[in-house]
């Protein structure tokens, strides 16, 4: 009667088989549903501080819109007060996001400007937009 | 046993990690969702860039573009103009910039000299569409009656309207707007009490997407609200160049207590501070450095500052050429006194000042409300009923209104004068015999002097009599346009006639009327402004306690726009899935 009310061998072996598998996979996806998480969180904050320079570069009358590269990151120092603040970095939550910014002529009254924003070294958004003169 | 309950946990833990896994990847599509808007919002502001910047070259150009890729994100942006008429398709253009009169178009009629465009961008399965009216010869917003920079904080009782023009009084909506995008709460407030209110005949709007970005709550606006709206910010003029370039003219002779007039252009350097009046008779003044009049200002003219600006009392400055009656770098500030108060207090005194008081306030609150019983050519003749009204309040050769003695004003502001000396006593003398001039007599001889003063802005002395006698209903209706300024409540208000433009902070304080537009376009390098314990940034504004904003579109219009240039005149923004 003892014997058979006793857990087999294999009946143990399986069951902390299929138990660390569970948790192994559990540790995973949750280190996986966090890193998505803090990804998806720190985009919208790239996100929202490019919008916040780019709109702030639009305020800018066309003419002191400086043509170039100007990259947060070396940093590139600002031109005539080009680009504005927050360039060269922006900090949020602790993260540091640093602004790229280029400017290019398309045609002589139609300028573009293209701001990324980089962080964790690797990882960056970019937005583009034109600007016109007398606009 | 231990197989079951192995088998019963990893179910649960599976369940946990199905939920974080649909959680999250929630989270990541949302917030790529909004990056993905983000971009096609831009690539729709790049798309009607491009076309202006075509039409300013060409403007009978209708090529458009056709799925148009900009080089360094996703997404592409299109523009067809229909060039062969009816029937229409939904998403195409219409230009008429060179056309004389209305032509159809796929949203209604496309007036003579403007561009019914709309911009379709596409990224990474969105779409995107800006419908946008374009008219040459105009570049701001118009109406937008306050277009900030940054933040718009409005406190206590604070009414935002707008008419078409002076000429014209037509009620038009005027629209408040905070180009500031962050992506944050309260970038458009209104705080007050239950007694209080804020009243905004158009669109509040915020460039900002977030949903708490405009809280009105308790105000009334009719036109609604909208966040992550994107308007084309006003052109800036070069104030601190503009300045420098009219050095070489004279100073003005001050008169720092009594009145300085100025009848042409003259270049100081500041700080200046008047504790007189300023009269602009033509002239423009520029000014390197602060400026601070404590007197009223009135006339026609142009104030160009590179510091600050602060005005106590009225300032009536009608534009000249440029349509503009102040250009500040630094930030402005407009301080009113709250004159009617003042009064009641007088009153409570005085039983003969009371009286005068009560009649003035009957006597003001009949004129309006037969101003709006009747057209001009029921009102407007001798010896009417209105005419009766302006003689009980200012006097005249002939019997006041029944019950009334003439010249109810006059008395008034005598009895005000013989108060102890104060600021606040000087103030409301100027007020009660400004209005007393209003509605004042004007003797047949004079006719012709006071129209032509009335029209160059520099005086109203005697402009409602010269209406009435005339029966000239066309000064009628600019007067009556204007009523709202007339009533008792703004008896005690200082006024600003004019556009406001600064580089720095703007705040208007306790019963000041603004009759024209502010433009508060903050530069970083400005200095921000302190109102009481708050600190306003460059690009901020702050509205408390009796403001009243009357929009006039047309003066907006004209004022930043140089001839011939193609502007935004409204524009809508919406995305679609």
């Amino acid at each position: 009667m003892k014997g058979r009310n006793a857990l087999s061998l294999l009946e143990v072996l399986i069951a902390l088989a299929i138990a660390s598998l569970a948790i192994l996979t559990m540790v995973g996806v949750f280190a996986g549903g966090l890193q998505l998480l803090t990804a998806g969180k720190e985009l919208a904050v790239s996100t929202g501080v490019g919008r916040e320079l780019m709109e702030q570069m639009k305020l800018l009358p066309f003419a002191e819109i400086a043509e170039g590269t100007f990259d947060g990151g070396l940093p590139t120092p600002p031109v005539a007060n080009f680009p504005p603040s927050p360039y060269p970095t922006r900090e949020v939550s602790g993260m540091r996001y640093t602004y790229r910014v280029i400017v290019s002529v398309v045609r002589p009254n139609l300028k573009s400007i293209t701001t990324e924003v980089l962080w964790r070294n690797s990882k960056k958004t970019i937005l583009q937009t034109y600007v016109v003169n007398g606009g | 046993m231990a197989l079951v309950v192995v088998l019963v946990t990893a179910l649960v833990l599976f369940s946990m990690a199905k939920s974080l896994v649909i959680l999250s990847h929630g989270e990541a599509f949302r917030t790529l969702r909004y990056y993905h808007e983000t971009n096609v919002h831009y690539l729709l502001e790049a798309g009607v860039a491009d076309v202006r910047a075509n039409l300013l070259l060409q403007p009978d150009w209708k090529v458009g573009f056709d799925h148009q890729p900009l080089t360094n994100v996703p997404g592409s942006y299109t523009v067809v103009f229909n060039t062969t008429g009816a029937p229409f398709h939904p998403d195409e253009s219409v230009s008429n910039l060179q056309g004389t009169s209305a032509v159809p178009g796929p949203r209604g009629d496309v007036p003579a000299g403007c561009v019914d465009l709309l911009v379709v961008a596409r990224s990474r399965g969105l779409e995107g569409r800006a419908q946008v009216l374009l008219r040459r010869g105009v570049e701001v917003a118009s109406n937008d009656s306050l277009h900030a920079s940054g933040k718009i904080k409005m406190t206590g009782n604070v009414t935002v309207a707008g008419i078409k023009s002076a000429e014209d009084p037509e009620p038009v909506p005027a629209g408040i707007h905070s180009a500031r995008s962050v992506d944050a709460a309260d970038q458009i407030t209104w705080t007050g009490s239950a007694a209080e209110t804020a009243s905004i005949s158009g669109r509040v709007t915020s460039a900002s997407l977030n949903p708490a970005a405009i809280s009105l709550s308790g105000t009334h606006t009719t036109g609604g609200i909208g966040v992550g709206v994107s308007t084309t910010a006003p052109s800036r003029p070069d104030i601190v160049g503009t300045v420098a370039s009219q050095s070489s003219l004279p100073p003005p002779a001050w008169n720092v207590t009594g009145i300085t007039v100025l009848n042409e252009d003259h270049y100081a350097t500041g700080p200046i501070s008047l504790q007189g009046d300023l009269q602009l008779d033509g002239g423009n003044l520029y000014i390197d450095g602060d400026l601070e009049v404590n007197g009223s200002i009135s006339g026609a003219g142009s104030l160009y500052v590179t510091g600050k600006t602060s005005f106590k009392g009225d300032s009536q400055v009608l534009s000249n050429t440029s349509g503009v009656a102040l250009f500040s770098q630094g930030s402005v500030r407009l301080e009113g006194l709250d004159g009617l108060e003042y009064l009641q207090a007088l009153a409570a005194g005085d039983p003969l000042l009371a009286a005068d008081l009560a009649d003035v306030r009957t006597l003001l609150d009949d004129f309006q409300h037969t101003l709006q019983s009747g057209t001009p050519a029921d009102l407007l003749f001798e010896g009417s009923h209105l005419d009766q009204v302006r003689r009980a309040l200012a006097g005249g050769t002939q019997s006041p209104l029944t019950g009334f003695q003439s010249d109810t004003l006059g008395r008034l502001r005598d009895r005000v004068a013989a108060a102890p000396a104060s600021s606040t006593r000087d103030f409301m003398v100027e007020r009660v015999s400004a209005m007393r001039d209003l509605f004042g007599h004007c003797w047949a001889t004079e006719q012709d002097q006071v129209l032509a003063d009335w029209l160059a802005g520099s005086s109203t002395r005697g402009i409602w009599d010269v209406a009435i006698d005339l029966s000239n209903l066309e000064i009628g209706e600019q007067l009556i346009g204007q009523q709202s300024r007339m009533g008792f409540d703004r008896l005690g208000s200082s006024s600003f006639h004019g556009i406001i433009y600064t580089n720095g902070a703007f705040s208007a304080a306790h019963h000041i009327d603004i009759f024209g537009a502010v433009i508060v376009d903050g530069k970083a390098d400005q200095e921000g402004l302190t109102v009481g314990a708050q600190t306003l940034e460059p690009g901020d504004v702050n509205l408390e306690n009796g403001v009243d904003l009357l929009f006039n579109q047309d003066l907006l219009s004209k004022s930043l726009a140089p001839p011939g240039n193609v502007g935004v005149t409204s524009l809508g923004l919406w995305l679609e899935p």
